[in-house]
């Protein structure tokens, strides 16, 4: 059995990235800490712990960014993955999920998967649109937000829940060929071994130009969203900060 | 129904409309500048009829009733989706962005090779006329404008965003008809319902939240002494939390835990994602402490501390413990 598992490099934090000089964009210069999308190591764990309890099971990575993106393939080889794909886009531009799915899909039909997993969205974007759409693309069946997956070889289907609001599940059984979107909780991310790492270090990473897809969407333009409240910031050093909140406390009568 | 350049797609469960629908006639208004004429609702169930009439008298809008002839699974929800777009040929389909919505709809959007934007929170007009979307990007820390390409285009609408009026003036039209669906790939188990979540939560006069910000788990003992400084207190936590199993499911506050409303919100070391922002943003006073002074959470709250949360609280208590100074 073949796993695809779709990964993406987010910054490690927002707090470095500001509005770019043009507005229609994020800058990303000053950002120097990269990692793994947090909904993305979901994902690549859940087919880690498929390939442990099956046997003949291999797990491949995909990633699509700029060159540092390949950062992220490494980890994934650390963590336990056997093949990284690396599809080159731009730096500092804003990517059409349609165009994105479009060539994740494109470079995903290369290969022979049985099962294709991504995080249920990225940290940075937000979008939930990606893996849904590289299903759509491979015209293949998709399960959105999983946050329970049992194989069943034999049968060659999945028992998948997928979550709802209100912690609302859904019981599914979905025939393989198929893609499902992992849910952050599903299970426990390992870190990467320093095994895997050095063993990993002169492995391979196929990189692909990502070229040829037409986008659907453009960023206009980027903006501080606006204070939906009054937004007092207190002023002044930690004294004067706890002296504040005690004040408003005291005001609203709920210190007992 | 051949001037209609709006298509509403509304959600049902067991063949009622769901609150999100009216999100989306919201939005639809927003874009259309309040007038109802080019909007269509499509209300797609086994038996959606009587939900279609309700829509229709609730919102002024014409309706579509879409009857689906199998059981509906996320597949047969896209194949009927895209039987609907395919009759209308709108320039704009309004889906959720909800769990049931980013499931079908992004499919949709290759389906019929449309721009697809999603968790769209704003509607703007530029300069040219064009209608822009507004989303949330990196955690709330930004909005983007995105322009849509495509004709037509996926719009998915963030529940809550938009300000829902109630109608009193005349009912829609309502047609009906049937989709024949072909085989779906997925086979429903069944449904559980929901987890419990915390009564607790609900009943709080006040609600001390800790989220990522906070470092690590041993310092929620810190976030519960300050909670039980205030009484008929609660103490609720973000997603990221729950997920890491630091708090159990029924602390979560936003979208896929409880909704809550408490006097006062006080929010430790949470960024304010949008899912989070949801579930507490009916509160009626919210303070924000967090160490980032660019963190999101602070758009949504009224008085807003930019402090490292640990080393706060700590001030705080030995500011109470020594009589208040």
């Amino acid at each position: 059995m073949n796993i695809l598992v779709l990964i993406k490099q987010v910054p490690q934090t927002e707090a470095a990235t500001d509005i770019s000089p043009s507005g229609d964009f994020i800058e990303r210069s000053t950002v120097t800490l990269y990692k793994m999308n947090r909904f993305d190591e979901y994902a690549l764990e859940e087919a880690l712990r498929i390939k442990e309890s099956h046997s003949g099971v291999h797990v491949d990575v995909m990633t699509l960014g700029p060159d540092r993106a390949k950062e992220v393939i490494r980890r994934a080889y650390g963590m336990g993955a056997d093949n990284g794909f690396h599809i080159l886009a731009a730096d500092n531009e804003y990517l059409d999920p349609s165009a994105v799915a479009e060539l994740l899909a494109r470079e995903a039909a290369k290969g022979s998967y049985d099962l294709i997993f991504c995080g249920v969205m990225s940290e940075d974007m937000m979008q939930s649109q990606t893996g849904q759409m590289t299903a759509e693309n491979l015209g293949l069946p998709c399960v959105s937000s999983a946050v329970s997956v049992s194989v069943d070889e034999g049968a060659k289907s999945l028992r998948v829940k997928r979550e709802l609001e209100g912690g609302v599940r859904h019981d599914i059984t979905v025939s393989m060929p198929c893609l499902l979107t992992i849910q952050a909780g599903i299970n426990t991310p390992r870190y990467p071994s320093l095994s895997k790492v050095l063993r990993a270090a002169d492995k391979e990473v196929l990189t692909v130009d990502g070229q040829g897809a037409s986008p659907r969407q453009v960023c206009s333009a980027i903006r501080h969203p606006e204070k939906q409240r009054a937004g007092v910031v207190v002023e002044g050093g930690r004294t004067e900060k706890v002296r504040e909140l005690y004040r408003v406390l005291r005001q609203k009568n709920i210190l007992g | 129904m051949n001037d209609k350049t709006l298509l509403i797609m509304a959600e049902l469960e067991d063949n009622n409309l769901k609150p999100v629908t009216f999100d989306l006639v919201a939005a639809a208004l927003k874009m259309t500048g309040g007038a109802t004429r080019s909007i269509l609702m499509a209300v797609t169930g086994t038996s959606p009829d009587a939900a279609a009439s309700e829509a229709a008298s609730r919102t002024g809008i014409d309706v579509l009733a879409v009857t689906v002839t199998a059981s509906i699974t996320s597949d047969i929800r896209k194949q009927a989706a895209a039987f609907v777009a395919g009759e209308f040929a709108p320039s704009y389909i309004l889906c959720p962005h909800s769990a049931e919505g980013t499931d079908y709809a992004p499919a949709l959007a290759v389906r019929l090779n449309a721009a697809c934007i999603s968790a769209v929170s704003g509607v703007v007009i530029d300069v040219d006329g064009n209608l822009l979307f507004s989303r949330s990007i990196c955690g709330g820390q930004f909005n983007a404008l995105i322009k849509p390409a495509t004709s037509p285009a996926v719009i998915m609408i963030q529940p809550g965003a938009f300000q829902v009026q109630a109608y009193e003036g005349t009912a829609g039209a309502v047609e009906t008809t049937t989709f024949e669906a072909g085989p779906g790939a997925l086979r429903m188990n069944g449904v559980e319902k929901s987890r419990e979540t915390s009564s607790e939560l609900d009943k709080a006069k006040v609600i001390v939240s800790a989220g990522r910000g906070i470092g690590e788990p041993g310092n929620l003992d810190a976030i519960r002494r300050f909670a039980a400084l205030f009484p008929g207190s609660a103490v609720g936590g973000s997603r990221p939390l729950i997920d890491m199993g630091w708090l159990e499911y029924r602390h979560q506050v936003g979208i896929t835990g409880a909704t809550v409303s408490p006097s006062v919100y006080i929010a430790c070391g949470i960024s304010g994602s949008t899912q989070h922002i949801a579930g507490m943003n009916g509160s009626g006073y919210v303070i924000a402490i967090n160490s980032d002074p660019n963190a999101a959470i602070f758009n949504y709250s009224d008085l807003c501390i930019v402090d490292d949360i640990m080393g706060f609280i700590e001030a705080f208590e030995d500011f109470i413990k020594n009589g208040e100074g």
